[in-house]
């Protein structure tokens, strides 16, 4: 199961994270050298790119809807692109993300898309249980957009 | 059966977002390839699982069980230590996702 393209770093991280001074940076070893810490700039990238892996997520959930059980060859082609696009920009964004927080981020919005545009494209009809878990799981995802930062900033040292 | 085949494509899933951190956006061949096999065959088994399952349990409890065993390894293998505040926002997510998919539009 573990690649062994690269022993270096198939080790797990816990044991290098004490060298580094931000508890912020996920993978301290792939960090640019001139920017030791998550930026702000690079986080709000991060979370842009995973949003978009929940929009291929979407595209994928329809695609393969739409392929019948991959028996229509063209959506079945469909599924597959949108398929590694969305575990690429996954993976882009959980260069910066943490992997519990990306994975949520992405289940969510990829199940908020696909019950939102699900009705669009096929007979489905929304239903008032579902506006409301929509609206627990859009909650949720603001929530942890607001949490998402790596270190309180202290207010008083803004001056 | 279908228990197991479940249980086949949670840990399946759980190595589909460990793989995808480790493959540093596509950068690392190895990872990259193991985040693409586990989620190809982790839809295989959901598949397997679903046809016995209900679909919307069978999804709920794939989504909920892959997402707290992520957390758990993020923060077990990776260090990646979450605060109460994510936790709850995470635990809200993971709720709403379940609970859409109970409800049977997932």
């Amino acid at each position: 199961m573990a690649p062994d393209n690269d022993p270096g770093t198939a080790v797990p991280h816990a044991a290098v994270r004490g060298t580094t001074a931000d508890p912020a940076t996920p993978h301290p070893d792939e960090t640019d050298p001139g920017t030791p810490t998550a930026t702000p700039d690079r986080r709000g990238r991060a979370w842009l790119v995973l949003l978009l892996a929940g929009g291929f997520e979407v595209g994928y959930a329809l695609a393969v809807g739409g392929s019948e059980g991959f028996t229509v060859a063209s959506w079945s082609a469909v599924a597959v692109v949108f398929f590694l696009l969305t575990l690429f920009a996954l993976s882009v964004a959980l260069r910066t993300i943490d992997v519990g927080i990306g994975y949520a981020v992405w289940a969510g919005t990829g199940a908020v898309g696909a019950a939102t545009l699900g009705p669009v494209f096929f007979d489905e009809s929304p239903t008032l249980a579902t506006a409301g878990w929509l609206a627990v799981i859009i909650a949720g995802l603001v929530w942890l957009k607001l949490a998402d930062r790596p270190v309180e900033p202290d207010p008083t040292d803004r001056l | 059966m279908h228990w197991l085949f479940l249980a086949v494509a949670v840990v399946l899933e759980i190595a589909v977002a460990l793989s995808a951190s480790r493959a540093q956006g596509f950068t690392r061949p190895g990872w990259t390839i193991t985040t693409l096999l586990s989620g190809a065959v982790a839809t295989y088994f959901l598949s397997l699982a679903l046809l016995t399952f209900d679909v919307g349990v069978g999804y709920a409890v794939w989504t909920s069980a892959a997402g707290v065993g992520i957390v758990v390894l993020g923060s077990v293998l990776f260090g990646q230590s979450l605060n109460v505040r994510k936790l709850l926002g995470i635990a809200v997510v993971i709720v709403g996702v379940a609970g859409l998919q109970l409800s049977g539009a997932g």
